[in-house]
C-alpha cells in the first residue's frame, strides 16, 4: 500500500511568500506615493491677509514679496519667512513709577513729601526747567519696508523701545514741566513721534511711526502732588472768578439795556403827553377863541357855570354858614358813586320793561 | 523579485543616502541677515565674510562654517552717575545699536556674551566722557536750541569707535547708533527739585489767583462803565425826545399868544375843575355868580352882575 502524495511544501511556501512580498511591495508603493504627495503638499505656502512673505531659497531671500494667498515652493530648498504688517504697540514704561499691587488697584500713590525719587522704582523724565515728570508713552509702528523690517534688527521691538525712550528724554529736556503736564501735552507727543521716526530712519529699520500715545498721562511726582493740586485749584478759582464776573457783566448789561429802554419809553410817553396836551390845549383854545372875541364875559360865565355844574353834580352837603358864605362838601366816594350809578341803570332798565 | 534586482535597488538607495550625506557635509547655507566664515582646520580661510546663500566646503573636520547674526543688536549701559562739565551730578543711561560686519574678527572675541561685556564697558566709559564735556544746561533747558544731545551722541559714537579700534584692533563690530535713553538726578538731589517745584507752583497759584481777581475786577468795572454809558446814552436820547416834544408843544402853544387872557382863563378853569374833582370842602362867596342866586336879593345882585359885564 502506498501513501497519498502531498503537495511539495517548498512550492506552496514560495507562492505564499511571493504573494506576501507582492502585497508588501504594493503597500510600500502606495505609502511612497502618499508620502511623495504629502512632501509636495508641504511646499505650498499660505500667506495671511495681514502678512507679506519672502521665499528664502538656500539662504537667499527672494526679491519679490509673496502677497496674501497660496504659493508653491520647493520643499527642503525653500523656506518662507513672514512679516506681520499689523501695527505693533511698543511701550516705554521706564519713565513711570513701578506700582505695587495695591497701588495698581488704587490708581494713586501714597503721598510722601519727604522722600526722594528712587531711580530704581520711580522713573521720570527731566523737563527743561529741571522738574521730574512721570509719563508712560506707547508708540504704534508698522513695517513700511517689510524686507528691511525682517533683516534690519535682531529684535525690532527693542530697537523701537530704545529709540522711543531716547525721543522721550530729548523731547522733555526742552519743554517746561507745566507744558508737559498741561497745554503742551499734544506738542510733546508729536515731538516724540518725530524724533522716533528720525531714529528709525537713521538705522534703516524698515518701520514707520503711526503715532505716539500716552499710556498713562504725565503726572507730577507724589512728593509734589499737593502743590500741583493747589495750582489746579487756583486755576479753577480763576476760572470761577472769571465766570462770575462775566455773569455779573451780563446781568449788568441786561439790566442797563432794560433801564435804558425804560428811560426811553418814559421819555416817549412823556413826549406824547406833552404834545397831546399842547395840541388839546390849542384845540380848546381855538374852540373858544371866536366866542371869547365876541363876548369874553359871557364865555367866562359859561365856562364857570359848566365847571360848577359838573362839580356840584355830586354835592354831599351844603351849608350856608353865614351871610355871604356857602360851604359845599363834595362827595367823591367812588364806590358809593358807582353803586348809585348801578342803581340808576337798573332802575332805568326796570322802567323800560 | 529576483535577488539581483533587490541588490540593485539596495545599492541605489545606499548610493543616494551617501550622496545626501555628502551633500549635507559639503554644502552650507548662510541665511539672509547673517554673515558667515569658513574655517579650515579652525582658522578662517578668508578675510572676506561669506555672504548669505549656499556654498561648498570640505567636510568636517577639514572645513566648517560659522554663521553670525549681522542684524542690529541692542546694548544698554547702566543708569549711572556722571559729572557734567560744570560739576553737576546727573544719572545717565545710554544705549548702543551695533552689528557684526566681520565674523572672522568677531569670533576672535569668543562669544556674544564676551562681546557684550566689552561693548558695555566701552559704552559706560564713553558715556562718562561725552556727558562730561557739556554743562548741565546742555542736557535740560527751556530753550531747546541750547540742548547739545546731537553733539553728545556724536561724541559718544566717535569715542566708542576709537575705543573699539584702539591699538589697531578690529572686533568686526560696527557702531550703528548711540543714544541717551534715560536722564535723571541722584535720589538725594531730588529733594531740592521738589522744593523748587513746590515754590514755583505756589508762586504760580498766587499769580493765577491774583490774575483771576484782577480779571474779574476789570470785567465788573467794564460792565459798570458800559452800564453807565448805556444809561447816559438813554438819558441823552430821552432828553432829546422831550426836547423835540417841547419844541412841538411850543409850536402848538403859539396860538395862545393870540389871546393870552383866554389862555389864562382856560388854564384856571381847568385847574378849578381838577380841584373840584377831589373830595373836598369848598367855600364859595355867595355874592359871586352863580351863588348870588342864594342871596335874598338875588335879582338885584343878578341884575348888578349883568350890569358889570
Amino acid at each position: 500500500m502506498s501513501e497519498p502524495a502531498l503537495p511539495a511544501p517548498d512550492g506552496a511556501a514560495a507562492t505564499a511568500l511571493d504573494e506576501a512580498v507582492g502585497l508588501a511591495f504594493r503597500l510600500l508603493q502606495g505609502s511612497i506615493v502618499v508620502l511623495v504627495l504629502l512632501f509636495l503638499a508641504s511646499g505650498i505656502a499660505t500667506v495671511a491677509p495681514h502678512e507679506v512673505a519672502f521665499v528664502q531659497r538656500l539662504g537667499s531671500l527672494g526679491a519679490e514679496p509673496l502677497e496674501p494667498g497660496g504659493h508653491p515652493t520647493i520643499p527642503l530648498l525653500d523656506e518662507v519667512v513672514r512679516v506681520d504688517l499689523r501695527a505693533r504697540r511698543v511701550l516705554s514704561g521706564r519713565f513711570d513709577v513701578k506700582r505695587r499691587a495695591g497701588e495698581l488697584l488704587d490708581g494713586a500713590l501714597a503721598a510722601d513729601e519727604a522722600a526722594g525719587l528712587d531711580p530704581r522704582r520711580e522713573g521720570y523724565v527731566l523737563s527743561g526747567d529741571t522738574h521730574a515728570v512721570h509719563v508712560t508713552l506707547a508708540a504704534r509702528v508698522t513695517p513700511d519696508d517689510p524686507r528691511r523690517a525682517l533683516l534690519a534688527a535682531e529684535d525690532p521691538e527693542q530697537v523701537v523701545r530704545l529709540l522711543l525712550e531716547r525721543a522721550t528724554v530729548l523731547s522733555a529736556a526742552g519743554e517746561r514741566a507745566d507744558g508737559l503736564l498741561g497745554d503742551a501735552k499734544g506738542d510733546f507727543k508729536a515731538a516724540v513721534a518725530e524724533r522716533l521716526q528720525e531714529g528709525l530712519r537713521a538705522v534703516d529699520s524698515g518701520f514707520a511711526v503711526e503715532g505716539v500715545e500716552y499710556q498713562r498721562d504725565p503726572t507730577p511726582p507724589r512728593q509734589v502732588k499737593a502743590a500741583f493740586d493747589a495750582l489746579g485749584a487756583a486755576k479753577q478759582s480763576k476760572e470761577q472768578l472769571r465766570l462770575e464776573a462775566e455773569r455779573y457783566a451780563a446781568e449788568r448789561s441786561g439790566a442797563a439795556k432794560s433801564e435804558a429802554a425804560r428811560i426811553q419809553a418814559r421819555a416817549q410817553a412823556e413826549a406824547s403827553r406833552i404834545k397831546d396836551r399842547a395840541r388839546a390845549t390849542a384845540a380848546v383854545f381855538q374852540n373858544y377863541l371866536a366866542a371869547w372875541r365876541a363876548n369874553p364875559r359871557a364865555l367866562k360865565d359859561r365856562l364857570l357855570a359848566e365847571v360848577l355844574t359838573e362839580a356840584l353834580d355830586d354835592v354831599e352837603e351844603a351849608f350856608v354858614v353865614s351871610k355871604g358864605e356857602l360851604r359845599l362838601r363834595l362827595r367823591r366816594d367812588d364806590a358809593a358813586r358807582t353803586k348809585e350809578l348801578e342803581d340808576e341803570v337798573l332802575g332805568e332798565i326796570g322802567e323800560g320793561r | 523579485m529576483s535577488a539581483t534586482r533587490a541588490n540593485k535597488l539596495t545599492l541605489g538607495l545606499g548610493i543616494l543616502l551617501a550622496l545626501i550625506l555628502l551633500l549635507r557635509l559639503m554644502v552650507y547655507v548662510i541665511p539672509e541677515g547673517q554673515v558667515g566664515v569658513v574655517l579650515t582646520f579652525g582658522r578662517p580661510s578668508s578675510d572676506e565674510p561669506v555672504a548669505p546663500g549656499a556654498g561648498i566646503k570640505w567636510p568636517w573636520p577639514i572645513q566648517q562654517v560659522r554663521a553670525v547674526d549681522a542684524r542690529l543688536r541692542t546694548l544698554q549701559a547702566p543708569f549711572s552717575s556722571v559729572l557734567t562739565q560744570d560739576g553737576t551730578s546727573v544719572l545717565v543711561g545710554s544705549f548702543l545699536l551695533w552689528r557684526v560686519t566681520s565674523p572672522q574678527r568677531f569670533l576672535e572675541l569668543g562669544s556674544d556674551a564676551a562681546a557684550e561685556v566689552l561693548l558695555q564697558e566701552a559704552l559706560s566709559s564713553v558715556q562718562v566722557e561725552a556727558v562730561g564735556r557739556v554743562d548741565f544746561s546742555a542736557l535740560v533747558n527751556t530753550d531747546p536750541t541750547r540742548l547739545r544731545y546731537a553733539q553728545i551722541e556724536e561724541d559718544m559714537g566717535q569715542l566708542l569707535r576709537r575705543a573699539l579700534s584702539k591699538d589697531g584692533r578690529d572686533y568686526g563690530i560696527e557702531v550703528a547708533f548711540v543714544g541717551i535713553r534715560r536722564l535723571g538726578l541722584a535720589e538725594k538731589d531730588t529733594g531740592a527739585v521738589f522744593q523748587r517745584m513746590r515754590a514755583e507752583r505756589s508762586a504760580s497759584a498766587e499769580a493765577i489767583l491774583a490774575e483771576g481777581r484782577a480779571l474779574a475786577s476789570d470785567l465788573r468795572a467794564q460792565a459798570d462803565a458800559e452800564r453807565e454809558t448805556a444809561l447816559s446814552a438813554a438819558r441823552g436820547e430821552a432828553e432829546a425826545i422831550l426836547s423835540r416834544a417841547e419844541t412841538e408843544a411850543r409850536e402848538a402853544y403859539a396860538v395862545l399868544a393870540e389871546e393870552p387872557e383866554l389862555a389864562i382863563y382856560l388854564k384856571k378853569s381847568e385847574a378849578l375843575k381838577k380841584l373840584l374833582q377831589q373830595r373836598t370842602l369848598v367855600v364859595f362867596d355867595t355874592t359871586q355868580p352863580p351863588f348870588d342866586l342864594l342871596q335874598p336879593d338875588a335879582a338885584a345882585v343878578d341884575s348888578s352882575s349883568e350890569g358889570g359885564k
